[in-house]
């Protein structure tokens, strides 16, 4: 499973301490138990679907949305089309990377119930991933007025400024929706610690994105997201044996093809040539398998393709593919690329500034808008 | 004067009645912060409004609400269908048999729009608002004479002609919505409807705050029904 900023809604609160269940676990037997007590009301099974939901991003187990399907199947024969019910689909729908699907489900929804906050969440999440940022933004806003600040706000919000390059408002929304998260929602702080995280990286504080990423590995030990940061922000501090092992561990909590790429991009760096190899194989194998689906690491693929395997007419082919689907940034960014390396400098330039026009800060994606820059404006393109 | 004349005029003049209403506003977080956006951040946007007491409870449809909250009375006419068809009364007619006047409900413009009992006869109705409507050609009601139920008990001074803090207001606007602004629906059981509250444990007072005085939290001990001491309308103390 990619990596995805949707933030499934807070279900309930445990004010009695921690315990060994995670958030989400907690909330799959509660809702079972409700299923228990009155199995012909369908909101057991939508609670059911929305803790399955959560569980998935938690564990990076897509087999848990196939169980959230299931109970909303159930939910669905009880009081068909029933509003939470077709909430948690579109939330589903998310975490599946289906992301027209969710936006199509969510239409519909805000129609019936404009007041409904969670929905423009729904419609925020759905247009970011597709790169319809100006919709995402007042789908997001309206949140905001509608009701005030609250963790899915804000880390929406949070997001919407990191993508309009804003990192340091960014932090601060994203360090609100932190202090507002009650205590016993492990997952969702250690979440929004790594995304602070992410964003002093990006924004060259790595010393401090260090600190908050080990906090959130403290808070919710071998997460994958909180792994993938810190390993990234040693490979910025030129720690790349430590990324590997981070990476390693991050693989082995989330066995998908992206992590394995990340894996991979650390092996190299460290010099660790023939690991590295093997690693990119497997993982162009495993990438592969799942390109034509929604939930694929086609980004990782045109970059292994570009700048590791030397095939740069494969990367424009899989970047072609997925600029069909969405036009957010980090796909622009990719598709960006593989023009560049297919020596296509004009075509380049012109997919990079879509990418940059919404405002992203991001210093990958600024260091390739730098190298294509350079490209093009040389006087022979060689 | 709060009149459109400026002046001081007979109930029966148009410009006697006034409409008003308040809101309450909050500061936004806005996703783009000054200078990257055209709205400077930390401007106040509204989150709720009232005119008429209960209007939003008790008309505005469920999904609508907040819609409502942040919407102006100037645009009103969206929710027209939500007051000409009340929800609640259709509860009532449900769920306790209680006739009432079949949709559109006309009989509730009054409250909506510049009409009579308020307004007077020859007011331009203006366009359906939530709006507080006072005539303030009519002279206050004395306190010994003010009526709970305000117009409906023949208080020409009391809601929905203005509101005073003693004015029932849920009694007022429940019998209201079950139609008994209509002749023929201020009838029993519509004319009983309430909720059964119809005395405070204190009275009013006639100066700021108007409402009574809190109990002292030092002083005081609750006093259950059959304790030694609670006789009468206990527990008050």
């Amino acid at each position: 499973m990619k990596p995805c900023l949707i933030l499934i809604p807070f279900v309930a609160m445990n004010l009695f301490g921690e315990s060994p269940q995670s958030p989400a676990e907690k909330q799959i037997d509660l809702a079972q138990l409700e299923i228990q007590k009155a199995p012909t009301r369908p909101s057991g099974y939508n609670r059911l679907a929305l803790a399955y939901a959560r569980r998935a991003r938690e564990t990076s187990d897509t087999g848990f949305y196939t169980k959230g399907e299931a109970a909303l199947q159930q939910s669905f024969k009880l009081e068909p089309d029933n509003l939470e019910g077709r909430k948690n689909q579109a939330w589903i729908a998310l975490g599946k990377h289906e992301f027209k699907k969710a936006l199509a489900i969510a239409k519909v929804l805000n129609s019936k119930a404009p007041d409904d906050s969670s929905i423009y969440g729904i419609l925020a999440d759905a247009n970011v991933e597709l790169g319809n940022y100006a919709d995402a933004e007042k789908a997001v806003q309206t949140m905001l007025n509608l009701r005030p600040p609250t963790v899915p706000s804000l880390t929406r919000a949070s997001y919407l400024r990191e993508l309009f390059g804003d990192l340091e408002g960014a932090i601060e929304l994203m360090t609100k929706a932190f202090d507002m998260a009650g205590y016993d929602e492990r997952e969702d702080r250690a979440w929004m610690l790594t995304q602070v995280a992410q964003l002093e990286r990006k924004r060259g504080r790595n010393a401090e994105a260090q600190r908050l990423a080990t906090e959130a590995l403290k808070l919710f030990p071998d997460y994958h997201y909180a792994l993938g940061a810190l390993a990234r922000i040693n490979i910025e501090l030129r720690k790349f044996p430590e990324a590997v092992e981070l990476e390693q561990k991050r693989h082995a909590s989330a066995p998908h093809p992206e992590n394995l790429y990340a894996l991979a991009v650390a092996q190299h760096k460290a010099g660790l040539l023939k690991q590295a190899h093997t690693s990119f194989q497997e993982f162009e194998k495993k990438s592969l398998q799942e390109m034509e689906s929604a939930d694929n690491s086609n980004h990782e693929l045109i970059f292994f393709y570009a700048d590791f395997g030397n095939r740069p007419v494969e990367a424009l082919k899989v970047a072609k593919l997925e600029a069909s689907r969405r036009q957010d940034v980090h796909t622009l960014d990719a598709y960006a690329w593989a023009l560049f390396a297919n020596r296509q400098y004009d075509e380049a330039t012109r997919t990079m500034e879509k990418a940059l026009a919404v405002g992203v800060k991001d210093p990958d994606i600024l260091e390739h808008a730098r190298k294509i820059a350079q490209k093009s404006a040389a006087p022979s393109n060689p | 004067m709060l009149t459109r004349t400026g002046t001081k005029v007979a109930s029966t003049d148009p410009a006697a009645t006034i409409g008003v209403f308040g809101t309450t506003s909050r500061q936004r977080v806005l996703v783009r912060r000054a200078p990257l956006g055209s709205v400077p951040s930390g401007s106040f946007s509204q989150v709720q409004r009232m005119g008429n007491p209960l209007n939003n409870e008790l008309l505005i449809g469920t999904g609508f609400k907040d819609t409502w909250s942040l919407s102006q009375p100037a645009n009103d006419s969206q929710f027209a269908s939500f007051a000409l068809d009340p929800l609640l009364a259709r509860v009532f007619n449900a769920v306790y048999g209680v006739s009432v006047p079949n949709p559109p409900r006309t009989d509730l413009l009054p409250l909506l729009q510049y009409m009579a009992p308020i307004a007077a006869p020859s007011t331009a109705p203006g366009p359906v608002a939530d709006l507080l409507r006072l005539n303030t050609g009519v002279a206050p009601t004395s306190a010994a004479n003010r009526k709970r139920l305000g117009l409906l008990a023949m208080d020409g001074a009391g809601y929905p002609n203005g509101r005073r803090v003693s004015d029932d207001v849920t009694d007022i606007s429940a019998r209201a919505v079950a139609g008994v602004l209509n002749p023929a629906f201020n009838v029993s059981p519509n004319k009983f409807i309430g909720d059964g509250v119809n005395t405070n444990d204190r009275p009013y007072q006639e100066t700021f705050p108007y409402v009574a005085f809190a109990n002292s939290g030092r002083d005081r001990r609750h006093v259950d029904p059959g304790e030694p001491g609670c006789t009468g309308t206990c527990p008050t103390n």
